[in-house]
């Protein structure tokens, strides 16, 4: 299988308090992954080295064979352009509307007419969705079609990789489960390589590939592996998360 | 790129290298398709050769698809991969599936309309809103006498330091600096006619019933003002006022009336110590300027200066603060949706603030005398 992001030794400390301690895990062209594991085992913090929001304290992440960390800002600058994230509230700026959201990236990064800049929106917006929400802002929408605007705004450039920060918090079960089938439906139309961040089992079991499960007590990843096979582990921290038990 | 190539009746377009949105110049089709379609019956579309493509390929297709149905030709796709076809079928559907969904477009004579109606009910509902709020304030005003605990004494000491002792420094500043000014202006105009020591009556009076409270309520106007704006729309923004309703309390008790409270304190402190601040810069420039000592101008101003004059500034500085608290909570109370939406209406706050405060100064300077003061 093709490697898209590899990510080697990779290690994180806030001052004396190391949240991450030597990743290592592949991650393959046109797979669903989903990072799970408790509050506070780094779930985000590795999405967050990943993406290139915080420097990994070692390690190094390669993005397509291409080095990404530690690199020279430009390559790095470059490589994120492959890159659509989804943030857990959206990221949405609030002064513009979803259109202007989702404009501003094919404005600054590509030679589009105005017309076909128009064009695009509209095809990012019924995507997800929110055909005819064009001139609406953000804070006149909800808290599933704001999600649904995010993932249209992170999708705007036909990223490479796209990453999901919980993508189904805060949302009713049936718009969760349309979120998720938005995301298969993409994944398979086209190939693009998603990364998600989640505490939903649902969510888990519906829409991944392959799940990596972190955990506080190594500070790094407990298991990899496909969601059935994590539900029905020996271990029993897994098997106590994918089972929702507590003892 | 494209390449056109004509075979008998069809027209070839060989699409070339990535159809990505970085490459859309490279495929303008304005320069690639006929004006004339001439005998053309048919227009092939040779995929075969795209080595990389993203949404742009459906925009690209889409087009060459419309200008194959003005003319009337067959259209004929060759060397597509399932792939790709699959990418454009799902593109396809999507943009079927919510043609339906569209709204039409209104004219600019609706919209005119329409944005008009907005504009007007929102400026009715704003007024409203604004008037239940000086009720309230008045309504909770005179529970401080028959039910002093409802409001939030707490907060008090904390909004009188944020407010006054905060505000102190540069306030006396600025007031000291406008005396100076004054005093260095007047100065010069009386030298002129002899009339030296009548800079006293100009300064004490000058600074006393306008420049001392004005200068001190568009500070206060623009730290504090600005300040309850921020404080309050980002508490309602954060679902705080909110919270604040639903455990039961009242929220002008429990955010205007600390700070309507410790700015009516507040204010008049600060405008008496301007005042005196303000009185002494005049006297500096004097002293340096004029031929008078300071005995002959503290004696012409205890003729000059009387205690209506101090009186009218003060009253001024109250009315002044209750306009910044109502304001300011007003538009703290105004915001929703977002970080935008505090930042507008905090500029807001503090541009309507000083406006008001400039006109209410002027109405008073109108009405003071009419009333003896």
């Amino acid at each position: 299988m093709d490697m898209i992001i590899e990510i080697k030794n990779l290690s994180k400390r806030y001052g004396n308090l190391t949240v991450l301690k030597n990743i290592n895990l592949d991650i393959y062209r046109g797979e669903i992954l989903s990072i799970v594991g408790g509050s506070g085992c780094g779930k985000s913090t590795l999405l967050r080295q990943i993406i290139g929001l915080e420097l990994p304290t070692t390690g190094e992440v390669y993005v397509s064979g291409e080095k990404y960390y530690p690199s020279k800002p430009k390559i790095q600058e470059r490589i994120m352009k492959k890159f659509g994230v989804m943030f857990q509230l959206g990221g949405l700026l609030a002064s513009l509307t979803l259109s202007e959201n989702i404009a501003l990236p094919l404005k600054s990064y590509t030679k589009l007419s105005d017309e076909d800049i128009l064009e695009v929106i509209r095809l990012k917006l019924a995507s997800v969705g929110l055909d005819g929400f064009q001139d609406y802002l953000p804070s006149e929408i909800s808290g599933g079609m704001k999600k649904r605007a995010a993932l249209a705004r992170a999708m705007a450039l036909d990223p490479e990789i796209l990453f999901f920060d919980e993508p189904a918090s805060g949302l009713d079960p049936i718009t969760s489960a349309a979120l998720d089938n938005l995301i298969i439906e993409l994944n398979k139309a086209l190939g693009t390589t998603m990364i998600i961040v989640t505490h939903d089992l649902a969510s888990i079991m519906n829409v991944s590939h392959r799940v990596v499960m972190l955990d506080k007590s190594v500070q790094g990843i407990l298991a990899v592996g496909t969601p059935e096979e994590l539900k029905n582990s020996n271990n029993k921290l897994i098997y106590n998360f994918f089972n929702r038990k507590f003892n | 790129m494209i390449n056109t190539e004509i075979k008998g009746t069809d027209l070839v377009l060989e699409v070339l290298g990535a159809v990505t949105n970085e490459f859309a110049p490279y495929y303008d089709l304005k320069s690639i398709l006929p004006k004339k379609i001439g005998n053309i019956s048919k227009i092939i579309i040779n995929l075969s050769n795209v080595s990389k493509y993203d949404t742009y390929i459906f925009l690209l297709t889409k087009k060459i698809k419309t200008f194959a149905i003005t003319q009337k030709v067959e259209l004929e796709f060759i060397g597509i991969s399932n792939d790709l076809a699959n990418y454009l079928n799902y593109l396809e559907n999507i943009e079927v599936s919510n043609s339906q969904k569209r709204e039409n477009k209104r004219g600019i004579f609706y919209r005119f309309i329409e944005n008009s109606g907005n504009i007007f009910v929102k400026l009715t509902l704003d007024f409203i809103l604004l008037l239940t709020l000086v009720g309230d304030i008045f309504r909770s005003g005179t529970k401080l006498f028959y039910s002093p605990r409802s409001i939030r004494w707490a907060d008090l000491p904390e909004q009188f330091t944020l407010i006054g002792v905060n505000a102190l420094p540069i306030s006396l500043l600025i007031v000291f600096l406008i005396g100076l000014i004054t005093g260095y202006q007047g100065a010069l105009q009386l030298k002129e006619f002899g009339a030296d020591v009548f800079i006293a009556d100009l300064i004490s009076i000058s600074i006393t019933r306008e420049l001392g409270p004005l200068m001190v309520a568009i500070i206060v106007a623009g730290r504090s003002g600005s300040a309850f704006t921020a404080e309050i729309g980002t508490m309602k923004v954060s679902e705080e006022i909110d919270a604040l309703k639903v455990m039961g309390f009242n929220i002008v008790d429990f955010l205007v009336m600390p700070r309507l409270v410790a700015i009516i304190v507040a204010m008049p402190l600060i405008v008496i110590i301007a005042d005196l601040v303000g009185i002494l810069g005049g006297l500096i420039a004097s002293l340096t300027t004029l031929d008078i000592t300071s005995v002959s101008y503290f004696n012409r101003m205890q003729v000059s200066l009387g205690l209506n004059d101090i009186a009218s500034g003060l009253i001024k500085s109250v009315i002044f603060g209750l306009v910044i608290v109502v304001i300011g909570c007003f538009r703290g109370l105004q915001v929703s949706g977002g970080a935008e939406s505090v930042g507008r209406y905090t500029t807001s706050s503090v541009v309507t603030s000083i406006f008001n405060i400039i006109l209410i100064d002027a109405l008073f300077t109108l009405l003071f005398p009419i009333i003896g003061l």
